[in-house]
């Protein structure tokens, strides 16, 4: 339940430095989501040996983290909560794929290794990419930007109400916890029996609440209502520069293996 | 010509399998008139505002709204009429910002772009929240999330106002804010409330719910003078009525 009541904090602590106001908050959200989903697709798309070719891709979540003055330990200590899962979907590598692939200080760089490393790596980019994306942008613009383009509506709403109502269900749940930790007496641990009512309570109550919501949208949306409509709000051109210039680089780093390349040219440079 | 806001007709009303909520109501209400419905728990007051906002089907009776009867066919025409405030703002305010939420009414009335920005200005204006224009909703306090809810409904420029107890969960500020929008405005309102004081500065009428059926219509002077009736319903003698009366005695 200390685990829940945290995650409230953290929550509502993205939701605060989404609101900044930098050259990247200002940035129209659009242009953000594309630049976000070209630099998943090249991440993704790396092949899974090329594990230096990843490296490069540091550059632009950092670069954006530095520019729109994100606190960059904080980031990375968030990040560290969802490494224990990337562990476990590669953990087993090194061990089934012995083939090795080459020598490094007297270690054998195995497949498994190799692909292990590429699978924290792209883990931890692509949550970096996130982190960067929901940090600089509301929620509420990610919606608008959704829908723009062209994003099925009912994915839009779901995404709108589940981030509207996510503050509501932790406040219950902060409360739910605080009344059990007032009367639990002597004992140290939450039961099972326990955290069951409170979650059982908690869906029931938004059960009833979703009703509820449900009434209030019919009240004055009808029965097919619109939640948003497209502002026609234009791109300005140094957003659209900004956002081509990233998107070549993204490209690049992915059509070619700069560290090699940098080595190969260094290599040249210093024979 | 009809002068009725609202004309209720033998309306009864209960859940599958469940005791009567509501038992043969007959009420008229003219336009303007502000009617305070007063009764103890479980008496039937959201439910009566439920089913003149169309949410809930009659299982008897009639409801005209507006001269208009409510139907299936007629509903969504009727709701654009009245505007129904719930006791839960955060069930109200279900868009992440209040500009959004205030403009979600009149933008699935149709209305052009420009009317929509129009009628946000004047509705938050009106409940004096125009400063709240551009906050997220779950950042609001509650006193401002219960003025920007009344917004989104003013917003629809309805004549009748229903509002399910509009004054719990605020602070005496906020509640004194609420009294001051709510007597300024020449809609035709329902209110549905225990805080008896509120009933009685803003509905010079006031119906008595008990058990499902109406105990007593009547002015809130003959209503809270008589003590046995509100006994029977479960309710007091609201504190500035005892107050004017010890006033009057002394005068």
């Amino acid at each position: 339940m200390k685990l829940f009541a945290n995650s409230a904090r953290q929550f509502t602590q993205f939701d605060k430095l989404a609101q900044g106001r930098s050259f990247v908050h200002r940035t129209d959200a659009r242009l953000k989501l594309i630049v976000f989903i070209i630099y998943l697709a090249c991440v993704i798309s790396t092949p899974i040996g090329e594990v230096s070719a990843l490296l490069p891709y540091f550059c632009f979540p950092l670069f954006i983290i530095l520019s729109a003055n994100l606190p960059l330990g904080y980031l990375i200590t968030r990040m560290l909560v969802f490494l224990p899962f990337t562990l476990m979907v590669g953990v087993f590598n090194p061990l089934i794929e012995t083939t090795p692939v080459f020598d490094y200080h007297g270690i054998t760089i195995t497949e498994g290794m190799l692909s292990f490393t590429s699978i924290v790596l792209r883990s931890i980019l692509s949550i970096l990419g996130a982190f960067v994306l929901i940090t600089t942008t509301p929620i509420p613009a990610l919606c608008h930007a959704l829908t723009k383009l062209r994003l099925p509506r009912l994915l839009v709403n779901l995404l709108m109400f589940f981030y509207r109502y996510s503050f509501i269900f932790l406040e219950e749940l902060q409360s739910s916890y605080r009344a059990y930790q007032l009367r639990r007496g002597r004992q140290s641990r939450l039961r099972v029996a326990t955290w069951s009512s409170i979650i059982g309570h908690l869906l029931v109550s938004s059960i009833i609440r979703a009703k509820s919501i449900h009434y209030a949208i019919q009240c004055r949306g009808g029965e097919a209502p619109v939640f948003f409509k497209d502002d026609g709000s234009l791109l300005t051109p140094s957003s659209c520069i900004t956002c081509t210039f990233f998107i070549v680089l993204l490209l690049l780093c992915r059509m070619y293996h700069l560290p090699k390349l940098i080595d190969s040219h260094l290599y040249f440079l210093l024979s | 010509m009809n002068n009725l806001s609202i004309d209720i007709q033998n309306v009864s009303f209960s859940y599958p399998n469940s005791t009567p909520i509501l038992s043969d109501i007959s009420l008229k209400i003219k336009n303007g008139e502000s009617v305070a419905i007063i009764g103890a728990n479980g008496a039937g007051k959201s439910t009566l505002l439920y089913l003149l906002a169309g949410l809930l089907t009659a299982n008897s009776g009639v409801i005209y709204i507006n001269g208009r009867e409510l139907t299936e066919d007629s509903i969504i025409d009727i709701r654009s009429e009245l505007g129904l405030i719930f006791q839960y703002s955060d069930n109200q305010l279900f868009l992440p910002t209040v500009r959004e939420d205030v403009s979600f009414g009149p933008l699935n009335q149709g209305l052009s772009p420009h009317m929509v920005r129009e009628r946000i200005c004047n509705a938050l204006k009106s409940v004096r929240a125009i400063h709240l224009i551009d906050k997220m909703t779950h950042e609001l306090s509650g006193g401002e999330k219960r003025s920007v809810a009344i917004a989104g409904v003013l917003a629809m420029a309805p004549n009748i106002l229903l509002l399910d107890e509009p004054s719990s969960d605020l602070d005496p500020s906020a509640r004194r804010s609420l009294i001051t929008i709510l007597a300024h405005s020449p809609h035709t309102k329902i209110i549905t409330t225990h805080d008896l004081d509120l009933a009685m500065e803003l509905c010079p009428r006031i119906i008595v719910l008990h058990e499902g059926k109406i105990l007593a219509d009547g002015s809130s002077e003959e209503i809270f003078n008589n003590t046995p009736l509100l006994s029977k319903a479960r309710l007091e003698q609201p504190l500035s009525f005892l107050l004017k009366q010890m006033q009057k005695k002394f005068n």
